[in-house]
């Protein structure tokens, strides 16, 4: 059975790509365009690996990502941040909000396709 | 009688001359005084000058020194105004920086979805193409990290978490990391350090940019078949202020490219410098590199050095204190923190977060929510001085002291206070105005858990990391009270 990803972006064009990136390899996809969508689509369809956008508008990604860990159903999927690499502390943020990997924006699609690997393993 | 008269005559040859005596010296004295007099007066008018000019002095100086607290004054108001400026210069660039890359990120994976081939088949002319629009791409990328390393090191926010780094095993693995583009110009690369080299003390990131930007030009400026050589020695130098001797790691980076002219050797760490307009288009850099390359290896208390003939090559090296058992910059959550974290699970904080700019407040709230603070309530808060600025701040922070049970009773919460920009008159009135309103809301400051946090500016593109933010939070959330009631 294919895995199931939710791509969490505000920017409806990279959200879009990242869409046809990963069907391209094999997985399926949601979309959520903003933290409060991202909480519902999880708790909805529980996909395998949550792919999350930091800034945000309502509510950023570091927040959901806190939310989706203190939830005992959702904890377990792992998630990785995407981040524009502008703020210097996003890596440490990404861990204490309990994020399993983190990503740069502009970020090379083989680098987040091995991660994802890595982490549906 | 004859006898007698002469008697008599001398007696009264003697008054007579007595008398003369005694009138001369009246005389005399007379005289003496009335010149005494005369030169009292003229001492005394002489003095009333004095005193006339000293007060016309005295007049003059407390201009002056009106003059002075004015400029003062003046100077003062300025420097609020620089910093303020010097802010908005370093917010305008993480926000330029942060919405270039958003559609920087979009076009690459456009391109590159399309270029390999996702999307469907393409021929090898369309690939070549596409490739090289992604090469521009990372290209600009990269100009947008230097602009933003420049301005991070030139507001002095630069941030190194130094700890002991293996700077053999990070050069070694400089063959694998420049496997394509040595390969690509034919040149060969001899990595001579030695295992046993000793470790440095040092960002681990910051030195890879220091080694990456002289490898990048070393590589960028040899000619096909050339030759790169990267050494690493340790180096002993005499501290200037005692006898000691300090133990430094010396790297050198060394080409057999075009070398660089004598005259260009002194500009060369400059900004924005490139040799010679006609290769600027054809290496491509952001001419920044090695300006960047300067300030990182200063900041870790290094040198760095050129030597380099025209036609024969140059080679760049940089020192690196040795790792001496130093202590290592915190950069995790440590366990007792996260005890400490797991304790402020079960309180209830009340968090007031003033802030200048909305999208501040916000990463605020965000971060205090993520190490177990509730931000109940924060505020954008722009122009401190302004009176009815003022009056909304009352109302927030009384919204803020009522809200839980809507009586004037914070009890088992702790309201926290964040004013990063209480350093400044306006930050100082919007400080007394909080005192104000608590006492007026009936809130008794010293019993109350009420702590007010002043003085913190930062900025989004630098916001603190975790541990700061945790040491700030125990600094001023543990049973201590900060400010004690002002009467």
């Amino acid at each position: 059975m294919k895995k199931k990803i939710l791509i969490v972006d505000d920017e409806p064009q990279i959200n879009r790509m990242l869409n046809i990136r990963m069907k391209a390899n094999g997985y399926d996809t949601l979309s959520a365009f903003d933290g409060e969508q991202a909480l519902e689509q999880a708790k909805l369809h529980h996909p395998d690996l949550i792919i999350l956008d930091v800034m945000m508008p309502k509510m950023d990604g570091f927040e959901v990502c806190r939310r989706l860990k203190l939830d005992t159903s959702l904890k377990d999927i792992p998630v990785i941040m995407l981040s524009v690499k502008v703020e210097e502390g996003a890596r440490d943020w990404a861990a204490v909000s309990g994020a399993d990997d983190y990503l740069s924006k502009p970020f090379e699609a083989e680098e987040l396709l091995e991660k994802i690997k890595k982490l549906l393993k | 009688m004859g006898a007698l008269s002469t008697v008599n005559m001398y007696i009264l040859g003697g008054a007579i001359f007595t008398l003369l005596v005694f009138v001369l010296i009246l005389a005399f004295s007379f005289l003496r005084e009335r010149k005494l007099d005369k030169m009292c007066n003229i001492k005394n008018s002489e003095l009333l000058v004095s005193q006339q000019e000293l007060q016309a002095a005295q007049t003059e100086l407390l201009a002056v020194n009106d003059e002075l607290s004015f400029a003062y004054e003046r100077l003062n108001q300025q420097t609020n105004e620089l910093r303020r400026l010097n802010q908005l210069k370093s917010e305008f660039v993480s926000m330029v920086s942060h919405e270039l890359r958003t559609p920087l990120a979009i076009i690459k994976e456009g391109v590159k979805l399309t270029a390999d081939g996702t999307t469907g088949e393409i021929n090898d002319t369309q690939r070549e193409c596409l490739n090289m629009a992604v090469d521009g791409v990372n290209r600009l990328s990269r100009l947008i990290s230097d602009l933003l390393d420049v301005s991070r090191i030139e507001s002095g926010r630069l941030q190194l978490a130094k700890k002991s780094v293996n700077i053999a095993k990070l050069l070694l693995g400089l063959k694998e990391n420049y496997k394509t583009p040595l390969e690509n110009k034919k040149i060969s690369l001899v990595i001579d350090v030695k295992e046993n080299i000793p470790f440095v003390f040092a960002d681990v990131d910051k030195l890879a940019q220091i080694v990456t930007n002289l490898m990048d030009n070393a590589v960028k400026f040899s000619n096909e078949n050339g030759k790169i050589t990267v050494t690493a020695k340790t180096q002993e130098v005499m501290a200037v202020d005692n006898n000691t001797k300090l133990e430094y790691v010396e790297v050198g980076v060394s080409d057999t490219g075009l070398g660089i002219p004598r005259e260009e050797q002194e500009r060369i760490f400059e900004k924005f410098y490139q040799i010679g307009s006609h290769l600027t288009r054809q290496s491509g850099g952001t001419g920044l590199g090695l300006s960047i390359a300067k300030s990182l290896v200063e900041a870790h208390g290094g040198k760095i050095y050129l030597s380099s003939e025209l036609g024969k090559g140059s080679k760049f090296s940089f020192t690196l204190p040795k790792y001496e058992g130093q202590k290592e910059s915190e950069h995790s959550v440590k366990a007792e923190d996260q005890l400490f974290l797991e304790e402020r699970q079960h309180k209830n904080y009340l968090t007031l977060v003033l802030e200048e700019t909305i999208k501040m407040a916000f990463i605020y709230k965000t971060r205090f929510s993520l190490i177990n603070i509730r931000v109940d309530n924060f505020k954008d808060l722009a122009g401190f001085e302004k009176e009815i600025e003022l009056k909304k701040l009352e109302t927030q922070v009384q919204h803020c002291v009522r809200r839980p049970y809507d009586k004037v009773v914070i009890d088992e919460e702790e309201l926290v206070i964040v004013l990063p920009e209480a350093d400044s008159d306006g930050g100082k009135a919007v400080e007394r105005r909080i005192l104000e309103t608590l006492e007026k809301s009936g809130v008794k400051i010293k019993d109350q858990k009420i702590w007010l946090k002043i003085g913190r500016a930062t900025y989004p593109e630098n916001g603190e990391k975790p541990h700061e933010l945790l040491k700030f939070a125990k600094d001023n959330l543990q049973d201590r009270p900060v400010l004690e009631a002002s009467k």
